[in-house]
Order: C-alpha cells, then structure tokens, then sequence
C-alpha cells in the first residue's frame, strides 16, 4: 500500500499468461489487442462492423488469387459472399442464443438458418428461371416465393409453436437469426421484376449467390437493384466508384453510427425512460425528439458505410438517405428516408395497385386510388418493420401523413393557383415551420415503432 | 457513391459537431458539473441496488463499524444484518456492518463509491474489499462508469498511465456528457420503483426458488481464516482458453484503482482487508485462486479473508444446495457463507479497533 503505484501500471504487466496459444508474458499492446479482439467475437452485435470492413480486402485477395487476368471471377466472388453471410449468421446466433462467444455450438446452431436463406435463394433462382421461360403462373410464383419465405419466418409464431410442444422455447428467435432476411426478400423480387421487363439478362447462379449474399448489403440493406449491382460489378466506373469518396463516406457511416448515434441512445427511449427510474415528463418529449436523430445516426452511418465499402470495389450501391430532415411534408420526407425501400415499394406495389384500382374504379377517382394505395403501401411498410400491431399502426400513421399531404397538395393548388403555390412553396418561413412540423410528426409516430406495448406501459408508468 | 458532405460549410459543421462532443466533458467541467449524488443518480436500476446505495452513500450519515464494498457478489453472498448480529454478541457492543455494491466488477466505481461514502460519513473501523476473482472481473471501466465518471473527479492519473486507459477513461466521459449535461437543467430522480434493484428483495426473490433439500445452514460451518496474502491456502490463476471467461490477468486500469482504494482507506485511518467470495464456477479446491498475487499489490502486510471451497462445503454439493446459478449464491448459501466469515472479520475488526484507539 505504501509502495509507488507506479510500479503496477504501465510497461509490462507482471502477469504470467499461459492460454495455450501464448506461451510468452504479453507486453500492454498485446494484451489490448487480444482484448480488441475478444471484445468483438464477445459482441456479436459489433461483428457487422469488422467483417464489413475487412470485406473489400478479403473479395479482392481471393477474386484475384483465383485469376489474376480478371478483375472479377464470378465463382470466388460467390463463395467469399457465402463465407461472409455464414459468418453474419453465426453472430446473429450468438445473439439470439446470449452465447459469450461464437463457440462450436453457436457454429452448429447457424447452420440451420444458413441452410434456410440457401434453400430460399435457390428456390427464388429455380423460380425465376421457369417465370423467364414459360411466363403465366410462374410469374407470380417467382415474385412471391422469397416473400412467402419471408412471412413464414417472420410473422409465423414459431417459437410459440415450438414452446406450446415442448414447454420451452427450443429455437431461437428467428427475428434475431434470420439477420437480413427481409432485405434479402425485396431484393430477389426486385430482381424478378427487373429480369421480366428485361432491364437486365438472367444472371448466373453465381452473379445470383454474389447479388443474394452480398456481404455488405446483407444486414442492412440497402433493397438496391440488380441492374447497378452487375454493372459496376462487371465494370466499374471510377467516376463513380471514387476511392477517395469511398474511404471518407466509411469514415463518415462510423462516425454517425458508432459516435453520434451512442451518444444520442443517451436520450433514447431504453436508456433514459426505461431505467428504473421516475421521470418528470420533460424526459418523454426529450427521447421523443432525439429518438429520429438517433435513428437517422445508426441506420444511415450504417448505410454510409455499406455505400463506401461497396464503392471501394467498385460497386454501386444505391443511396438510402438524402438529408431527411429537410423535408418541407411528409411526402418528400419519405421520398428522402429510406429510399430503397420507398423506391421499391413504388415500383413493386405502388404503380400495380394505383393502375388497378384506377381501371376499376374510373380516372374520376384518380386521386382516391393514388391515396388508398399510399396508405396500402404504407401498411405494409409498417408490418415489414416488424410483427405487431404497434408497426401495423406505424404504418398507418406514416401513411395518414402522406395521404394528408396528397389531399392538401390538390386543395392548395386548386385554392392557390399555380403562381400562388410557387410563392408558397418559396417561402422561407414556411419552409422551416413546414420542416419542423414533418420532424415532430415523424418523432411521435416512432413511439410506436421504438417501443414495445409493455414498454410504452412502462413508460408512461415512470412518469411523474 | 455521393459525396459524404454536400459542401464545405457541410463538411465544417460536422467536424464542429464532433469536436463539440468531444469536447463536451471539458465544457462541462468549466460550465459547471451536476453534483456527484445527481450523477451516480444516473444508474439505471438494472445495474443493483441503486436507490439503496443512493441512500446510503449520499443521504445517511451514520457510522459504520464495517463496511463492505464490492459488486453483485457482495449484495447476495454477505448479509450485514446477520453479520452485525453476531458480531455485536462476540464484541460486545451494538455493531452497524454496511455494504456498498453494485453490479458486476469495477474497481473504478468501488474506488468512487467509497470516496463518495467516506466523504458523507465518518470512516469505518474496517473496510473489507472483496478483490477481483477469476470470472468475476473486468480490466476495464464499469459497465455503467459512463454514467458517473465526471471530468475532473478523476485521482491525479500517474505518467506512466497506459495512454489507452487514459482514452478510455475520457470516452467514457464524453459518452455521459449528454446524460449530465441533462442533469443540469432538470434533476434525476431516483427510486427503486418496484424494489427489483434492492438487495433485500433480491434476496427474497432468491429464497422463493424451489427449495432444495438437505440445505444445512444451521450445521456448523467451518470458518474462513484471516490470512497474510503469502499463505499456502492461495494459488495464482492462470487464465486459460479453456475458460469461457478467460482474461489476461489484471490490467492497470483495475491495479491503479485497487491502489487508490488502499490509499482512500489508509487516508480514512480505516483498515483494509481483502475478501475473497467463493462461486458456483470454481472447482472444489483446498487452495483459494487468486487472480493476482495481491500482496505484491497491496504489500505484504494486508490481510485476506478466504475459505477454500472445499472446506467451506465438507460433505455438501454446493451446486445442489447453495448456488442457484453459475455465480451468486442462494441464501442458505449466503448464510453459510456469512458465519463463515465471522470469526475473521471479528479478528480483524478488533484488530483495528485496538490500534485505532
């Protein structure tokens, strides 16, 4: 106790290691590292990021190993992407099974899952094949089996199922172990559409595998299509692909997903309202309001960094997020949020349901389709965020928004005249106060989508 | 791939914002720091007893005659009623035995908790420390240091201090400076609203498991002893892969808090001794597994309270009877445990009573 502190801290640490693999005393750098990296493998939910990152490196080095006159061998391109996906879905095991670390059993545990997504790929591509050829039913089938796929494992209660056998919860959670599964899905049909209208030729079960499994669009989307996927693949146009613009939009994703978004959860709902303690009601509008901020840190610094690693070799991804929260409505708001999503519901429900219910019911009622159809959309936006009615009424609200903004559109126009409207929509005032009012609709609706309905008892049960 | 920033003014606004938030435990302390009751009130309730230790350390200023500190294994294995009871009987006077824990290890937040009590209160005769074991440590901050950590609170961090602790320790500031900076314009209230984080529920919680047979807490237990850290009852661990919890012995971040602590109480005029919990995990031994020599740490003269497994469960299946789980004991466990350690916390509180007076 008397002694210098000195002596215990810094330099070497005076403590024997014997751990099979390190028969030396480790020096401090040493020691961190291996903390690093234990501190990862005992984190599953942060794997994403290194695998992300090691990923160029990684496709490059075994592309190239395997034919060095090509920039791009389809089969290693596949089978990296395969690697990669397995290794996502054995720490999205290790989540849903609160393993310490991805041991044999977490390994074993992934196979099944991994077995799924290879199952449903393979069915999808045989699928899409027969739609090519023959047409008629096939097409539907085509379209709908990684949907249906989909559905089953997400929205069906298995654990339910497998808990009313055997009294206990035998599987885990499918909404953990099936990471990516929903953007998987909207991709491969995206894909049916885009291989029917000939946007582009039928791939090769390996340019398929590569587009299913590619890595850094697996977790996290985005939904983006085959078309910019190919092409960049195949050709890569640097004008584009910029290494530079890559490396700073990396840096930028980590910087939004791994500081700010940390640092906004302070004031998010789980951590400031549900502590266990009392709150005075300040601290709901507070979580209220930095909740979107939070959300947009981690989802688009996520993107952002999907956006850069893809761009590092090369391929495009599309964008998913254009400043949000400069949206004067809610229309443009959702045409800034989550663009993949909102494009591809557009392209693949939007435009079929407006045409069909404009031919049922008569050009009239134009503007009556286009709103049942948005609100349509957005239901099914909501339940694709999750299973429940707090995401089905997050869609309903999302949709209601819009909807709102459709009718008024029409009615300003009509009230305003076209020069009227120009000035309105030039008002500066009116710009700030529109863009407000959108940030706070959007904040409250998330209430529902952030919390749970045994949360949001708890919630409004602290308050004091 | 778009730019990552639109322009420059883009560009220059999110580097300011990055370095406001860096920046921002630094413009706290100079803006003016919530107060250290208000900041420890920022512990969630998962992280144990918080309300409890709140009260505790911040509003009670009643003397205890011991006090022990230490994490969740503290809150379930040592029970301070029953220990003052008995204590009281073989002293001969009333006895007040107090505790101050909180989830999981971390010396940091041991070292604040009893800074913070030995500043609202007069200092305990003696203050047993239950030292980092084998799968019960961390070389890091406490999970929850972010939410306490204030700048400026730290002791005067040594030059030969790992520059990567020192990161560390600022990121964990920076990581509760929103939370804090919270704290200044509205107050963090606290309560153990349904009594799930008190360790007195947490107890009864324990005891309303089914109950396992044969459970003898009555029996005679065999006593820990109170040992010089160079006795041959003590073996150092040696970290293995073959351990799901494997570490790589006790970084410096932990040893230079353990060494605060020790100087906290010196300074009190307290005495320290070390305490070492057995766990559901750790095999059946005569020896006692120390995850560090402590007395090269804390010097020679300390003393540890320890009683190897074995001994302290002669005949009995601990796993079966005493440790619903892989940790923390039961309350017979809790029980048993607790006599155990009865003759040595006497011996060393008299110890100190005699030379303190």
């Amino acid at each position: 106790v008397d002694g210098d502190a000195d002596l215990h801290v810094g330099g070497r640490l005076d403590v024997g290691v014997a751990c099979g693999l390190f028969e030396s005393r480790l020096g401090l750098p040493e020691i961190l590292m291996l903390e690093i990296i234990v501190y990862f493998l005992s984190s599953p939910a942060l794997v994403f990021v290194p695998v992300l990152l090691a990923f160029p490196v990684f496709a490059v080095v075994v592309t190239r190993m395997s034919d060095r006159t090509q920039r791009y061998s389809p089969v290693p391109f596949a089978l990296v992407n395969l690697a990669g996906a397995f290794a996502l879905c054995v720490s999205a095991t290790q989540i849903a099974l609160k393993a310490n670390f991805p041991d044999l059993t977490t390994v074993k545990a992934a196979v099944l899952p991994f077995l799924a997504y290879l199952a449903t790929v393979f069915l999808s591509y045989a699928l899409l094949m027969r739609s090519k050829r023959r047409g008629g039913k096939w097409v539907y089938a085509a379209l709908w089996a990684p949907l249906l796929v989909l559905i089953a494992i997400k929205y069906l209660p298995v654990n339910a199922v497998s808990a009313s056998r055997s009294g206990a919860r035998t599987f885990p959670d499918p909404a953990i172990v099936f990471v990516g599964l929903s953007y998987l899905s909207f991709r491969l049909c995206y894909l049916v559409q885009e291989v029917l209208n000939d946007v582009v030729a039928l791939p090769s079960i390996w340019d398929y595998l590569s587009f299913a499994f590619f890595v850094p669009t697996m977790t996290v989307g985005p939904i983006s299509p085959f078309r910019l996927f190919i092409g960049s693949l195949r050709a890569p146009d640097r004008v584009k692909t910029p290494i530079a613009g890559s490396l700073q939009r990396i840096v930028v994703g980590l910087t939004k997903f791994i500081f700010f978004s940390t640092l906004l959860s302070q004031y998010g709902y789980a951590s400031l309202l549900l502590d266990g303690h009392p709150h005075i009601k300040l601290d709901l509008a507070i979580a209220v309001l930095t909740y979107p901020m939070y959300l947009y840190c981690n989802f688009s610094g996520l993107c952002d960094m999907v956006v850069g690693v893809s761009g590092l070799m090369g391929i495009e991804v599309m964008e998913n997020f254009d400043r949000p929260f400069y949206s004067r409505n809610f229309q443009v708001f959702w045409s800034r949020w989550h663009i993949s999503l909102s494009t591809f519901m557009r392209d693949m429900m939007f435009t079929p349901l407006v045409k069909w219910l404009a031919g049922r019911f008569g050009a009239r009622n134009l503007n009556h389709a286009i709103a049942a159809s948005i609100l349509g959309v957005f239901v099914v936006i909501g339940l694709w965020h999750g299973a429940g009615i707090n995401f089905l009424l997050f869609g309903i609200s999302q949709g209601l928004g819009v909807v709102a903004i459709h009718y008024a559109t029409i009615a300003m126009k009509k009230r305003l005249g076209r020069a009227g409207f120009a000035a309105y929509q030039k008002n500066r005032a009116i710009y700030v106060v529109a863009c407000s009012c959108t940030y706070l609709y959007f904040a409250l609706s998330l209430f529902l989508f952030a919390n749970t309905w045994d949360q949001m008892r708890k919630i409004f049960s602290v308050l004091v | 791939v778009h730019p990552a920033f639109a322009s420059n003014a883009a560009t220059l606004r999110f580097g300011l914002a990055v370095a406001c938030c860096l920046a921002l435990p630094v413009i706290l302390d100079h803006v003016g720091l919530p107060s250290r009751e208000q900041a420890f009130s920022a512990i969630p309730a998962a992280a144990g007893p918080v309300g409890l230790m709140k009260e505790r350390i911040y509003d009670d200023s009643s003397r205890a005659d011991v006090l022990f500190v230490g994490s969740s294994l503290v809150k379930t294995d040592v029970l301070p009623e029953r220990l003052a009871e008995e204590l009281s009987r073989k002293v001969g006077h009333p006895m007040k035995v107090e505790t101050l824990e909180l989830n999981w290890f971390g010396a940091d937040q041991q070292y604040f908790m009893l800074k913070d009590y030995l500043d609202h209160h007069p200092p305990p005769r003696l203050v047993v420390l239950h030292v980092p074991q084998m799968r019960a440590y961390n070389n890091g901050p406490h999970p929850q240091a972010y939410r306490w950590l204030r700048y400026g609170d730290l002791p005067a961090l040594p030059a030969r201090f790992p520059w990567l602790s020192k990161l560390q320790l600022y990121g964990e500031m920076v990581l509760g400076a929103p939370r804090q900076l919270l704290a200044l314009i509205r107050p963090n209230l606290i309560r153990d609203l349904d009594g799930s984080g008190d360790a007195a529920t947490a107890r009864r919680v324990t005891a309303a498991e089914p109950a396992r047979a044969n459970a003898k807490a009555a029996d005679a237990v065999p006593g820990a002893s109170l040992l010089a850290p160079a006795a041959p009852v003590f073996e150092v661990a040696i970290p293995s892969l073959r351990n799901s919890e494997y570490r790589f012995g006790m970084g410096p971040y932990t040893l230079f808090f353990l060494d605060r602590i020790a100087r906290l109480v010196q300074g009190a005029g307290s005495r320290l001794v070390l305490m070492h919990v057995p766990l559901g995990l750790d095999a059946m031994s005569d020896r006692v597994q120390e995850i560090e020599p402590w007395g090269t740490v804390f010097g020679s003269d300390i003393r540890e309270i320890a009683v190897p497994k074995r001994q302290l469960f002669e005949g009995v299946d601990p796993t079966r009877f005493y440790f619903p789980g892989d940790v923390h004991m039961n309350p017979q466990g809790a029980e048993r445990f607790t006599d155990s350690i009865l003759e040595p916390v006497a011996q060393a509180y008299l110890s100190a009573d005699a030379e303190q007076r």
